[in-house]
């Protein structure tokens, strides 16, 4: 698409002025034409002038006078009487008012199209001048710091606090824990044997059912994928690059400086536009450390840091919450500041859009490691992590079951993700629960072929910490959709609620009933069937054995056969030692337990950057980004 | 051994004597015996030779030899054996059954169509004594003779000599005077009469004398001897004397009352007993013998010789099935180890047409598998024997079956020969260390056996002797050795132990324990069994454990001592624990496996029972917690709403 006249004026004006040269001019003109991006955002988006001497000759382009809105701060109960998403929207705020009830209104966008918005917005009396972009948003979050920290927390819990895991039993749900309890209780009292037959017998089927859900998912999900993956495929490698929307990215990280340049470095690679990156950086306000990190880096001005206010609970869906009101894109999603995605991942999430449901409001992407090998647990977690998004999710999409969203790569429609009230602050798995409430609210969430590839876990306290939190957010997630269960079935269907009993509930529950049953298990080897002969009548003894043989059987099968996909053949072994796993996993879900009880919204930090493949990773990104600049 | 391995044998042994139609006198009947100056009457019956259940034959054929022992031929002065028949038939046929005597015809009975009983008397001679058995060959036939078809098996006869056929015999009291004699003579049931009963070789002894002289079948007595009926030799007193110097055993023959005593005296007289009934005891035909210990090489590998086992190998003529029974004990195979599987050589005839028998091959009654025979040469057969089979008696039975040829109206069914080679075994294996039953402590006990009666003991030696008898002759085999010890304390700790006592001897916990104040034993059902005085009048017996050691622990009762009979023998087989009292075995469970009982300590307070005793109080206690915690949190939630509804 031609070039805008202001872009070429601006243009013109930066080479006379020598803060561009020729071959820069024509390069930023080339990429604003076929991104179909005003020429100062392709400017933004590389580094050959710096965000200040941009701003200050798009002012004297402009014939305004540029302000630093840092040293000279604006008037915050000015601001305050105005809309902030509005102001969002078009990069403008209101700095002071003058003796005469002049009002000066800063923007970084000056041009016809903002003057005739601040002249709707704010009068005709109005004295404009030029303000970075960052320096706009900066005394928007100062301005509505409090209004937008209280909505991050709590605007799920009071515009639909049955969604929210503020509570973490309802009375209702602790009446019916009450009245189990109680029952159970009247049965030891009165025929143990009989209450722990019983007991045995539903846990039994339980196991059953959980075993048999997991293999009915690899098997629906594993050819399933194959041909829509190439659909979207060809697809996004047809789009242009000038349709593209704006996409949000938001990279939430607390206290993990060292890490930052690898996203940074990723999301240049990106096959898409960077001036079409809406790039937040969302950092507690009282991380220095990181945020000093990020300022050195001289990120491009399509990188954006959002400060956090301190609030409680100090959870990763809160900030994100708080940043989603500086969001500018048409979609969004989050990545971890180790995270790698492949190149073409947001094209084929668009492409995916365009070919799902009208009502698919999120795809969820893969994830894997990087460091795979790096020693057991690492080649693990891959097995876990490949058992999971490369098989059993791709299954819950098939049979139209909630699917708990990963961690990150998860690609939202910005309108839903507003419409629904983003996240739940007080859940430590904030998108699992949030893939739960899509499905109930109607939405549809696709999974595709595009794998982002992060940091695992390489020491075990590290690790039970992290898988620790999940499983506590998934008891959380549990209880808070267990809530309505005739409105859950409503909504989800049979298939819906089985699929979340035994994907949501059936990970926790096996979690903490693991150890009772190698107890067991060890008391048999030992003591010979006539101890546990009592209470395992042969029905149930034959079901056991069964679970035993069978069903952990198959799941160190498909344990081992889950790195196929990626011809990862050299890992399959390792399934073997899954076991090991699986007692770590016990671990972590009872401190989960404990946590839940005792700390609900605790937010176990999970620290990146242990590994030694993401200090070569580092190395690697901050040797590309000089590399580019120079 | 538990009965004269002869006799035994004899049990196993048709063969063919040639029908003779010589008959004896009618009417011929030997007078009873009676009474004479210096002559001693010995009276037994068919069980006592090893025929439990007597004899029996069928289809107008058998033959078997009853060998009666006479180890000292000058001493019998005149016998007599009475038959006792009981027969039948359901055709006119012409039977009889002949009497031999030392292979000499002496009696042929004809036996009338329909049923009946009879009683034929055999008179014995000491003529007939002959390498120190008189044998007694019987022979039964018959023929249809009005009939051109001969099938037996048409005839439907039988025949049955009962158990309770009787021995007589008249002995030369004076020519019972030495121990071989004494102990080839001496009735089935023995007295043993203890001088010195405080020190360790009379307990030796007394437990020797368990294990040899069958105490468990109630064999033995102890204590000094009782008038016999006149002339009558009913029990062979043994008179115990130990020293504490000397030499370990020394044996003489003398009389009392009119009847033989053995005297026994020695520093260890326990080794003069074993010896009087082990294959060494013809080495002691002299007026006094004096027995020491020589220790020996033991030697076993993985395969016991079934020839080892005293079993009948010999050939069969086999018509349509014929049985080889090779009955051993635990204690028969070594220390540690158990059997695995058979490995027979057999071979069978092949008949006229050319066709084989069949072997099949049971353990316990358990069918181990089968093979056919078709080569009619020597065969090896290889079988498995699955673990949990054996006990403390076994029996290996190998059925070797053809189809008869014959028959058929026209001629006689003829059987062709079989039989199990020398060279076949038993495939021994280790034992499975967690076996905890009371005969595979027997076996342990094959190499020698701690015996301790505790001196804290409430019983003293002569109340303990009834109680030990029983345990010990059911537990002990008759090669073990006997290793008294003065204390628990002075246990060596690698041999298996049997301790009379009433504390623990081991370091574990038995199920049944004396120091932890009452006890009840209840069923399954928690029923109350035994308790309180009930159970203070039983003995118990315990396998229990001393570092890796295993042994028995005998706790004897303040009631009866078991007053034990061969109709009501004490048998400990399986479990690890068993109540025994004035009938013997009470109960015998294991306690590991599907126990019959739990043992309650009323007075104990461990945390089991306190949990088992007040579980509805704790449940009901957490219940309550719980319920409180639930109203809190109820009361907090509608607090918190109220405030917020104020605001």
């Amino acid at each position: 698409m031609a070039l805008d006249a202001e872009s070429e004026a601006i243009g013109s004006l930066l080479l006379d002025r020598g803060a561009l040269t020729v071959e820069q001019l024509d390069a930023a003109e080339d990429l604003a034409e076929d991104w179909n991006v005003s020429l100062v955002k392709v400017l933004l988006s590389r580094r050959w002038l710096t965000a200040h001497d941009l701003y200050r000759e798009i002012a004297f382009y402009h014939g305004l006078t540029l302000v630093d809105l840092i040293e000279d701060r604006a008037d915050d109960d000015l601001i305050r009487q105005y809309d902030p998403v509005v102001m969002n929207q078009y990069m403008t705020v209101p700095i002071g008012r003058a003796e005469d009830g002049t009002l000066t209104v800063a923007t970084s966008r000056p041009g016809p199209r903002t003057v005739l918005h601040i002249r709707e917005v704010y009068g005709t009396g109005v004295t404009i001048v030029v303000a970075s972009h960052f320096d706009v948003s900066w005394q928007l979050q100062r301005a509505f710091r409090e209004k937008h920290s209280h909505e991050a927390v709590f605007a799920l819990a009071e515009l639909d606090p049955d969604m929210s895991a503020q509570n973490v039993v309802t009375p209702p749900q602790i009446l019916v824990i009450y009245l189990l309890v109680s029952a159970l209780l009247l049965g030891l009292a009165f025929a143990p044997v009989a209450t722990l037959i019983v007991l045995n017998v539903f846990l039994t089927i339980f196991y059953t059912g959980n075993f048999l859900f997991k293999a009915l998912l690899v098997w629906l999900g594993g050819a399933a994928q194959e041909t829509s993956s190439r659909a979207i495929a060809a697809e996004a490698s047809l789009l242009r690059d000038e349709d593209l929307p704006i996409y949000t990215v938001l990279v939430p990280m607390f206290r993990e400086p060292e890490v930052l340049p690898i996203l940074a470095q990723a999301l240049r690679n990106l096959d898409y536009p960077l001036a079409k990156l809406d790039i937040k950086i969302v950092l507690e306000e009282g991380d220095h450390e990181t945020i000093d990190a990020a300022r050195k880096l001289d990120l491009e001005g399509v990188f954006e840091i959002i400060r956090v206010p301190a609030s409680h609970p100090q959870t990763k869906p809160k900030a994100c919450n708080f940043a989603l009101r500086y969001a500018q894109g048409d979609f969004l999603v989050i990545f971890d500041a180790e995270d790698k995605p492949e190149p073409d991942q947001l094209k084929k999430v668009i492409a995916a859009f365009n070919q799902s449901a009208p009502n698919t409001a999120c795809i969820q992407c893969r994830l894997n490691y990087y460091n795979a090998r790096e020693n057991w647990l690492t080649r693990m977690f891959t097995l876990d992590y490949s058992l999971w998004f490369d098989l059993m999710l791709p299954g819950l999409e098939r049979l139209g079951v909630p699917i708990p969203l990963g961690g990150t790569s998860n690609h939202f429609r910005m309108d839903v993700l507003r419409e629904l009230n983003a996240w739940d602050p007080f859940n430590v798995t904030e998108d699992a629960d949030l893939g739960i409430r899509l499905t109930q609210k109607g939405y549809r969430v696709g999974v595709i072929d595009s794998t982002t590839f992060e940091e695992a876990n390489v020491s075990i306290p590290n690790w039970v910490r992290q898988r620790s939190r999940w499983i506590k957010g998934y008891m959380q997630t549990f209880l808070v959709h267990s809530r309505r269960p005739i409105h859950l079935w409503q909504s989800v269907g049979t298939a819906g609620v089985f699929g979340f009993i035994f994907f949501i509930g059936g990970t926790v529950l096996s979690g903490l009933l693991n150890p009772v049953f190698w107890s067991i298990f060890a008391i048999w080897l030992i003591f010979g069937t006539e101890v546990i002969s009592p209470y395992f009548p042969l029905p149930v003894l034959y079901l056991s054995l069964v679970n035993l043989l069978a069903g952990n059987g198959l799941l160190i099968y498909l344990t081992m056969v889950a790195p196929f996909r990626r011809r990862w053949t050299d890992l399959a072994p390792w399934g073997i030692t899954v076991v090991g796993y699986w007692v770590l996993m016990t671990v972590a879900s009872y401190k989960a337990l404990s946590q839940l009880i005792f700390n609900p919204f605790y937010w176990e930090k999970t620290q990146h950057g242990l590994s030694k493949h993401t200090a070569n990773e580092v190395a690697e990104a901050s040797a590309e980004a000089t590399e580019a600049t120079q | 051994m538990k009965y004269p391995a002869i006799g035994l044998l004899a049990a196993l042994l048709p063969f063919h004597v040639h029908a003779q139609t010589t008959a004896t006198d009618e009417g011929a009947s030997v007078t009873a015996p009676q009474a004479q100056e210096g002559l001693i009457s010995r009276e037994f019956d068919l069980t006592e030779l090893g025929f439990q259940n007597g004899l029996s034959f069928r289809q107008l054929s058998g033959n078997a030899t009853i060998f009666i022992p006479l180890p000292e031929a000058g001493a019998l002065n005149s016998g007599t054996l009475e038959l006792e028949l009981n027969h039948a038939s359901t055709a006119e046929v012409d039977r009889y059954l002949q009497v031999s005597v030392g292979g000499r015809p002496v009696s042929s009975q004809a036996l009338p169509d329909g049923a009946g009983r009879l009683s034929v008397p055999v008179p014995l001679r000491p003529e007939d004594v002959s390498g120190g058995f008189i044998a007694v060959g019987l022979s039964y036939s018959g023929a249809f003779s009005d009939r051109v078809c001969v099938d037996e098996r048409a005839s439907g006869d039988f025949l049955e000599i009962a158990a309770s056929s009787s021995v007589t015999l008249q002995l030369d009291q004076a020519a019972v005077d030495t121990s071989t004699a004494f102990a080839g003579l001496r009735p089935a049931d023995t007295r043993l009469a203890i001088n010195g009963s405080d020190s360790l070789a009379a307990l030796a002894a007394a437990t020797r004398a368990a294990a040899l002289f069958d105490a468990e079948a109630g064999r033995l007595r102890f204590g000094p001897a009782e008038a016999n009926a006149a002339g009558t030799w009913s029990e062979g007193v043994i008179q115990l004397d130990v020293t504490s110097s000397g030499a370990a055993s020394e044996m003489t023959v003398d009389s009392q009352s009119g009847m033989p005593v053995l005297n026994l005296r020695g520093s260890d007289p326990q080794v003069g007993l074993w010896q009087m009934v082990s294959e060494w005891s013809a080495l002691s035909n002299s007026d006094a013998t004096v027995v020491e210990v020589v220790e020996g090489p033991v030697l076993f590998d993985n395969r016991l010789p079934l020839a080892g086992l005293n079993a009948d190998l010999n050939p069969r003529a086999v018509v349509s099935t014929e049985d080889f029974l090779i009955p051993f004990q635990s204690s028969d195979l070594p220390v540690g180890k158990a059997v695995s599987g058979v490995s027979l050589q057999i071979a069978a005839a092949l008949d006229p047409e050319g066709r084989g028998a069949t072997a099949s091959v049971f353990l316990n009654d358990s069918l181990l598998g089968n093979r056919p025979l078709g080569s009619g040469q020597p065969e090896q057969l290889s079988f498995s024997v699955p673990k949990g089979l054996l006990g403390r008696d076994n029996l290996l039975r190998v059925s070797i079956q053809r189809q008869p040829t014959g028959g058929e109206c026209r001629f006689k069914p003829q059987g062709y020969p079989a039989q199990i080679l020398p060279g076949s075994t038993l495939v021994l294996s280790d034992a499975e260390p967690q076996d905890r039953d009371f005969f595979s402590l027997r076996q342990e006990f094959g190499d020698g056996v701690q015996v301790v009666l505790d001196p804290e003991l409430s019983l003293d030696f002569e109340q303990v002797l009834p109680w030990l008898a029983g345990v010990a002759g059911s537990v002990i085999p008759d090669r073990a050795s006997i290793l008294p010890r003065p204390s628990v304390d002075a246990l060596e700790t690698n041999d298996p132990f049997f301790v009379i006592s009433d504390q623990n001897p081991g370091d574990g916990e038995p199920l049944i324990t004396f120091d932890q104040g009452r006890i009840e034993v209840r069923d399954t059902q928690d029923n109350l069994i035994y308790s309180g005085e009930d159970l203070s009048r039983l003995g118990v017996v315990q396998i229990v454990t001393r570092g890796e050691t295993r042994g028995l622990w005998l706790r004897p009762g303040n009631g009866p001592a078991p007053e034990l009979t061969p109709q009501m023998p004490m048998v400990l087989d399986r479990g690890d624990l068993a109540l025994i009292g004035q009938q013997g075995v009470i109960l015998a469970t294991a306690t590991d496996r599907s126990p019959l009982v739990d043992v309650v300590y009323p007075d104990r307070t461990s945390f089991a029972q306190m949990l088992a005793k007040y579980r509805p109080w704790i449940v009901g206690g957490i219940w309550v917690l719980v319920t409180l915690l639930v109203l809190i949190v109820f009361q907090r939630v509608y607090r918190a709403r109220r405030g917020r509804d104020e605001t």
